[in-house]
């Protein structure tokens, strides 16, 4: 393969694997802007998602991609019950106690994950795991293609549900200012419930086409927060409408790490932490007045 | 207030652990002793995670500098043959340097951010340490041989020792100006500063002092294992224990974290035995139910019940 | 020579000039006042004094030093103090503690912990505050987080000291008594800037007044001078109507 076939490969590749990593970092960043709480546990609602996917394949050979709608309802239940019970509790109480709130979360779910699923790898075979697509020397797969273009299209709708409703003005008002939102008559409690429950939801369908395009893995979920954190933080913590670019940033130059720095392949991950690190440290900020 | 009889009370109960722990080896199976340095590892790591959050330095780099400390001792013991001692003295080096480094870089950071930042630093330690085999020894990890040839009895009292300089280090922190300085750092860095505070050189002292010691329990925990790999070294494990030990038993105080790790310590060993991944369920539930009902830990529990009293 | 003497300070965020070649001078021992409409520069000007944010250009030569770019810690320790608009205590340290802090780490050399905690005792006996000094923040009312404010400032051991509104919200007697105790502080040589809306305020206590819109000085004089000066009242009527800068 000649040098130019080898990058284009590598830069689709990367553009491709950007739809998952939009899936999951979309929900942080609702979280994050709206309710205002880094939930480190968000990858794992992805792990959850995408053991659900192969427990329904395998139990009633239900097809991931059919399955998304109720993953998605069922997750957004999910998604207010943890909020109700966990999330509102802690909202006043200081930033120490959301991030150790989350992160117990995040280490109960994983460790339940392992007692009940086991540590082993888990696939599931649907007919298009495996169909690969050529086109003029380039080649994919079929489940990460679905992936992308889901992603493109559940973001698009995302925006416009945020631009175009009264319900995502809600939202968008709340995310500015929450207690001018409560001054004009939305009630911002009801926006957050809503909010991360979304956000769960978004990370439910991010867990189903995990269970297609990979395997599904009790620990495989503290690896997509930290990607979503990348993903999350590049964007500008909190911003919703920037996630799809910089999950592009990170997909793409991900998988040209992994292609051309020689073993690369576990190099790539170091790059978003580096990424994390040096998106916080250099960003400018804005200064608050005291 | 009664303060004196509540005095003599907390003197004669520390005076009573202080006997009990220099008598326990002696007195204990070879198990139950192994049970107990650990624990005493683990103290040592929570009171010096709990020392950087006094200042508001929610870390996550704390496995980080755990897993540099067993690298950097282990590899000089390997790579460069350097007698012990040494290799310590090089693991709290490196992890000065590290410190400092990693410190002065996320000065502008607080809270969540500085959390964020950390928690990236151990993970890129992590991937480094897998992706150098042919130094690291990658996913197979390192070996070396056992402190004092294995000796428990030795290892007991070089790991307590440590922890009471540290418990020293923390007592006069506690009791000095610098626990007024920590404390206005921890509800505004600028307000402390108008104040006359030398925010910064605070915040990297004791985000220093921290990493030193959490890289000596990381040196110490290599040499009495004998072996370590990435995975281990630099582990959520580690760096769930070290924050929530302290979380546990109280912040912001000496003997919050070391209850918080004694006990938690105790459970971990308990459940290991019974359910795997048990322990780390227990963990979990207890950052969530610790957070949302008894913010103070066991001591805000033992404040409320008047438990001195 | 001036005791504090501040030349083309400027300071924009995101773009937006907050402070903009901003000059004046203070003599020591003076108390000087700054009114001004609403985001008109004031408290920056204030976090620009005490050095919590870098100026983008100028300068600000205090007792003839240069402080520019000095930390915040360093200039408290030159004898810069000042309060906040906001209320801001160390929610986890009592009342005494908080202040305490203050005495500790500003101007007093190396206190011990027993006497920096008499030493903030007496500051807080001179605000009022002397029956609460084991009370948390929490418990306090709203005048009275104002003096802790103050009295933390005050603990400092200030030779400016820089009040960012401290009058706001206060009753008219507990007025009296600030002013009063401010007189005071002045007596004992310290300089004093206040921020204030409260115009009787300024109008009794100050000797001079600067008047700031659009992040510069429109106006400077006494209080029946500036009374009295058709820009400062254009600047005041003008507000919110989006008129032409006065200045």
């Amino acid at each position: 393969m000649s040098e130019w076939l080898l990058f284009g490969q590598a830069l689709l590749n990367g553009i491709l694997k950007s739809g998952l990593y939009a899936l999951a970092a979309t929900g942080m960043a609702l979280a994050f802007g709206v309710v205002r709480i880094l939930n480190l546990a968000h990858g794992d609602f992805l792990m959850l998602a995408a053991y659900f996917a192969i427990f329904l394949f395998s139990r009633f050979g239900c097809d991931p991609l059919a399955a998304i709608p109720v993953a998605f309802l069922l997750f957004f239940a999910l998604g207010a019950v943890l909020y109700r019970g966990t999330i509102k509790p802690v909202l006043r109480a200081g930033e120490l106690n959301q991030l150790l709130l989350t992160f117990g979360l995040s280490v109960l779910i994983q460790n339940l994950a392992l007692i009940f699923f086991g540590g082993n790898v888990k696939t599931i075979f649907v007919s298009y795991k495996t169909i690969t697509i050529s086109l003029g020397g380039l080649s994919f797969g079929a489940g990460r293609l679905l992936t992308f273009l889901l992603a493109v299209v559940l973001l698009l709708a995302l925006y416009l549900v945020l631009q175009r409703t009264r319900f995502g003005r809600a939202i968008r008002a709340v995310s500015q200012d929450p207690e001018g939102a409560a001054l004009i008559g939305i009630a911002p409690e009801k926006i957050n419930l809503y909010a991360f429950g979304l956000a769960t939801g978004f990370a439910a369908v991010g867990g189903m086409m995990l269970s297609v395009i990979l395997y599904a893995e009790p620990l495989i979920g503290l690896g997509f927060t930290m990607k979503s954190l990348a993903v999350v933080v590049v964007a500008g913590l909190g911003n919703i409408y920037g996630v799809f670019w910089a999950s592009l940033l990170l997909g793409v130059a991900e998988s040209l790490v992994s292609t051309f720095v020689p073993e690369g392949t576990g190099w790539a991950e170091a790059i978003f932490f580096l990424l994390i690190f040096f998106a916080l440290i250099f960003k400018p900020r804005g200064v608050r007045e005291a | 207030m009664k303060a004196k009889p509540k005095g003599i009370l907390v003197k004669s109960a520390l005076l009573f652990v202080l006997l009990a722990a220099v008598f326990f080896p002696f007195l204990s199976g070879e198990y139950y002793l192994h049970v107990a340095i650990q624990a005493l590892m683990f103290a040592v790591l929570a009171l010096s995670w709990d020392m950087a959050a006094r200042a508001e330095l929610v870390s996550f780099a704390h496995a980080g500098f755990f897993g540099l400390g067993a690298y950097v001792s282990a590899l000089s013991f390997l790579k460069l043959g350097l007698p012990l001692p040494l290799c310590f003295l090089a693991a709290v080096l490196v992890a000065a340097g590290a410190a400092l480094v990693l410190g002065y870089l996320t000065l502008p950071l607080t809270g969540i951010h500085f959390a964020i930042a950390t928690l990236a630093f151990t993970q890129t330690l992590q991937v480094v340490a897998l992706r150098l085999p042919g130094l690291t020894g990658g996913a197979m990890g390192i070996t070396v041989p056992s402190l004092f040839g294995g000796a428990r009895l030795f290892s007991y009292f070089l790991i307590f020792a440590l922890l009471l300089v540290l418990t020293g280090i923390s007592l006069y922190l506690e009791r000095s100006p610098f626990r007024l300085a920590f404390t206005a750092m921890r509800t505004s860095e600028r307000v402390a500063a108008v104040l006359g505070v030398n925010v910064v050189r605070y915040r990297l002292l004791v985000f220093l002092v921290s990493a030193i010691f959490a890289a000596l329990a990381g040196a110490f925990y290599v040499h009495y294992t004998s072996t370590t790999i990435p995975y281990e070294a630099f582990s959520l494990h580690i760096g769930v224990a070290s924050l929530v030990m302290p979380v546990f038993g109280g912040l912001y105080s000496t003997a919050g974290p070391l209850l918080g790790a004694v006990v938690l310590y105790g459970e971990e060993e308990f459940l290991r035995t019974a359910i795997s991944y048990g322990y780390m369920v227990v963990y979990g539930l207890i950052l969530i139910v610790v957070i949302l009902f008894m913010p103070q830990g066991i001591l805000g529990v033992m404040r409320r019940w008047n438990f001195w009293k | 020579m001036e005791f504090l003497e501040v030349r083309g300070l400027k300071k924009t965020f995101d773009g937006v000039v907050a402070v903009a070649d901003l000059h004046f001078t203070v003599q020591k021992g003076e108390i000087l006042a700054i009114i001004g409409p609403n985001g008109a520069g004031k408290s920056t000007t204030f976090n620009l004094l005490s050095g919590l944010f870098p100026p983008d250009a100028g300068e600000i030569r205090f007792a003839g030093r240069e402080i520019a770019g000095a930390k915040p810690h360093e200039r408290c320790l030159l004898g810069i103090g000042r309060t906040f608009q906001v209320c801001q205590p160390f929610q986890e340290l009592s009342v005494l503690e908080n202040v305490a802090t203050a005495y500790l780490f500003g101007r007093h050399p190396r206190p011990s912990l027993v006497r920096a905690r008499e030493g903030a005792a007496e500051v807080l006996a001179r605000v009022g505050l002397a029956a609460k000094l084991n009370l948390f923040p929490a418990q306090l009312t709203a005048p009275d987080l104002k003096m802790l404010e103050l009295a933390r400032a005050l603990a400092t051991g200030p030779r400016l000291l820089l009040l960012d509104e401290v009058m706001a919200g206060l009753l008219p007697q507990e007025c009296i008594r600030v002013m009063n105790l401010v007189r005071e502080i002045r007596e004992e040589g310290v300089t004093v800037i206040l921020v204030e809306h409260v115009m009787k305020v300024v109008r009794e206590l100050a000797e001079r007044v600067i008047v700031m819109d659009y992040g510069q000085k429109i106006a400077e004089g006494t209080y029946a001078e500036i009374a009295a000066d058709p820009r400062v009242i254009t600047a005041y009527l003008g507000q919110g109507e989006g008129t032409e800068n006065a200045g």
